[in-house]
């Protein structure tokens, strides 16, 4: 009994410093300078603290506006993403008859469609409406494919909840918009915040359709950016680890403080995509 | 809510959605499987000929699309050999009454919310060959001389990435399975410890087979995830060296928006599109059908 505790600590303990070794590494060769992360052994501290790679980074190399794009496409897209799938979601889960089964098992497809089949097409799109570095296109894009998730996360949430409610207001005269957005969302907070959650993650660490979408420097998100400049400055290792930082810290403390949120909503995500 | 009041008013609420969802979503996908048959290039104005299946026929004669397609059962192999054991694993751990679990729990899972462009660049520099902790690590093992330029040999490099996608996605497997396994009534095991049944007979011939559902949906997610693969890929090798780390979506993209061959790009698009929704299709009804 006492062999198998220890194996079992042994493992997760050795899985904990694999997943979080390369943190530690990026984090310490972020101020390291070039000599010491070619020279100095790759699991020791620096000798000196290179806290400018940081200012460098932020500043110079405009990681800061990429920061600012990335919160702001992602932020932008998820009150989309929120308000469009509640109110389809309440339309759907209220209604009866035909239409809306068809209607839902419409949006349902767009779960199941591998993302890459449609880049071709869809930049054939963007071109031909001169598209491109514009926030709203790619809000449009990113919101586009986060809503048929979500309206089936709201959806199922809706279904679930007391249908007397519903008797009660309209006898009382409450039209379906103020119903929606008085009652309806507030009680639906729960599903909501997950939605939300995960599909700002989702947005923030997406790559592709911003390598498509994005070419201008000023619209590049913070993915983009890092890669972009580890393109340009591949002999300066320092800012390079100081840009990855930049990009996980947000993601880490979105994780941190929402802990249970998140793990929920992914793996629901997971689970259902 | 809408039955007593025209029915027209309640699709004024999805309208937006659907318009969007049509548009960005429905019609690329639909023109991806159109335009698979024409000849044409990205310029909007250039005129489309039709050649009916002819890229379909290249691209099976292609052997870099069958290379892709090997790559991406390596990481459907990987996913069975590797990630599903380590998942496993760790949620045992996380289900278990170890003291620390819920630091092990927050440690385990932390990769899957980093953005994979990042993670992507720090298993690189890890695997470096000149400054990367890889070869230091097994250097002070006395293992020096495995050392290696890990993405830069064409033989071990798509090995290499489907193993940092298994560090990606232990947390969120382990997850899944710990909900399967929090969901085995504890009497059980009760009772099989009063019948003298050890942990690991215990786990062999209750846990195991009560979770069969769930392995079902690993599964699933295995296959699917990895005919999807993309950012890993495209961040840590590009595809090369040589096109030799290609998988379906890399390749596609590649193919595009690279080397200008949109007749490829396109039908692997439509390849990617009907091989993934009859997976999903086959797979969600083969789980349905048991439960």
């Amino acid at each position: 009994m006492k062999t198998k505790k220890i194996a079992a600590y042994g493992f997760a303990v050795i899985w904990s410093a694999i997943t979080l070794f390369p943190l530690y590494f990026t984090l310490i060769s972020s101020v390291k300078s070039n000599t010491e992360i070619f020279g100095l052994s790759a699991f020791k501290l620096p000798t000196r603290y290179h806290f400018e790679h940081f200012v460098r980074v932020f500043v110079e190399a405009g990681l800061g506006r990429a920061l600012f794009n990335s919160f702001f496409i992602a932020s932008i897209s998820t009150l989309l993403v929120v308000l469009l799938a509640s109110m389809a979601s309440f339309y759907l889960a209220k209604s009866t008859g035909r239409l809306p089964g068809m209607l839902y098992a419409y949006i349902s497809i767009g779960i199941m469609v591998p993302i890459h089949s449609t880049l071709v097409p869809l930049v054939k799109l963007v071109s031909s409406i001169d598209g491109y570095n514009s926030y709203f296109t790619i809000i449009a894009v990113y919101a586009t494919f986060q809503i048929p998730f979500a309206v089936f996360l709201i959806t199922g949430y809706i279904r679930s909840l007391n249908k007397e409610i519903d008797e009660s207001a309209m006898i009382d005269g409450c039209g379906p918009v103020r119903y929606l957005f008085t009652f309806v969302i507030p009680i639906s907070m729960p599903i909501i915040s997950t939605t939300a959650i995960l599909t700002f993650l989702f947005i923030y660490n997406e790559l592709i359709f911003a390598v498509l979408f994005l070419t201008k420097k000023e619209m590049y998100t913070i993915s983009l950016s890092m890669l972009s400049f580890v393109g340009e400055r591949s002999v300066e290792m320092g800012p390079i680890f100081a840009a990855i930082v930049i990009a996980i810290l947000p993601m880490i403390a979105v994780y941190l403080t929402m802990q249970e949120k998140v793990i929920g909503g992914l793996s629901s995500g997971a689970v259902k995509g | 809510m809408f039955a007593h009041r025209a029915k027209w008013i309640g699709l004024g609420f999805i309208l937006p959605a659907f318009v969007l969802y049509t548009l960005f979503m429905i019609y690329p996908f639909i023109f991806a499987v159109y335009m698979s048959f024409f000849n044409w290039n990205l310029i909007a104005e250039s005129t489309m000929n039709f050649v009916g299946l002819h890229h379909y026929k290249l691209m099976f004669e292609d052997p870099l699309f069958w290379r892709s397609l090997r790559n991406a059962s390596w990481f459907i192999v990987g996913s069975f050999l590797v990630l599903m054991p380590i998942s496993f694993a760790l949620s045992l751990v996380v289900t278990s009454d170890l003291k620390f679990k819920r630091f092990f729990k927050t440690a385990f899972f932390m990769p899957v919310v980093l953005p994979l462009t990042a993670v992507g660049l720090m298993w690189t520099y890890i695997l470096n060959p000149n400054f990367g902790a890889f070869n230091a690590l097994l250097d002070t093992l006395g293992l020096g001389g495995l050392a290696h330029d890990w993405l830069g040999d064409p033989h071990v490099s798509v090995y290499i990435t489907v193993l940092v996608n298994a560090w990606v996605y232990a947390g969120l497997n382990m997850v899944i399975f710990a909900a399967g396994l929090v969901s085995i009534p504890k009497d059980i095991y009760q009772a099989a410890e009063i019948d003298g049944a050890n942990r690991a007979n215990q786990i062999l011939k209750i846990t195991i087979p009560m979770m069969k559902e769930t392995f079902k949906i690993f599964a699933i997610l295995a296959i699917t995830g990895s005919l999807r693969v993309f950012d890993i890929v495209y961040v840590m090798t590009g595809g090369g060296p040589n096109q030799m780390t290609e998988v379906p979506a890399t390749l596609l993209f590649n193919a595009t928006f690279k080397y200008n061959n949109f007749g490829l790009g396109n039908s692997i698009g439509t390849f990617i599109l009907v091989v993934g929704l009859a997976f999903s299709l086959i797979l969600n009804r083969f789980v349905k059908h048991d439960t």
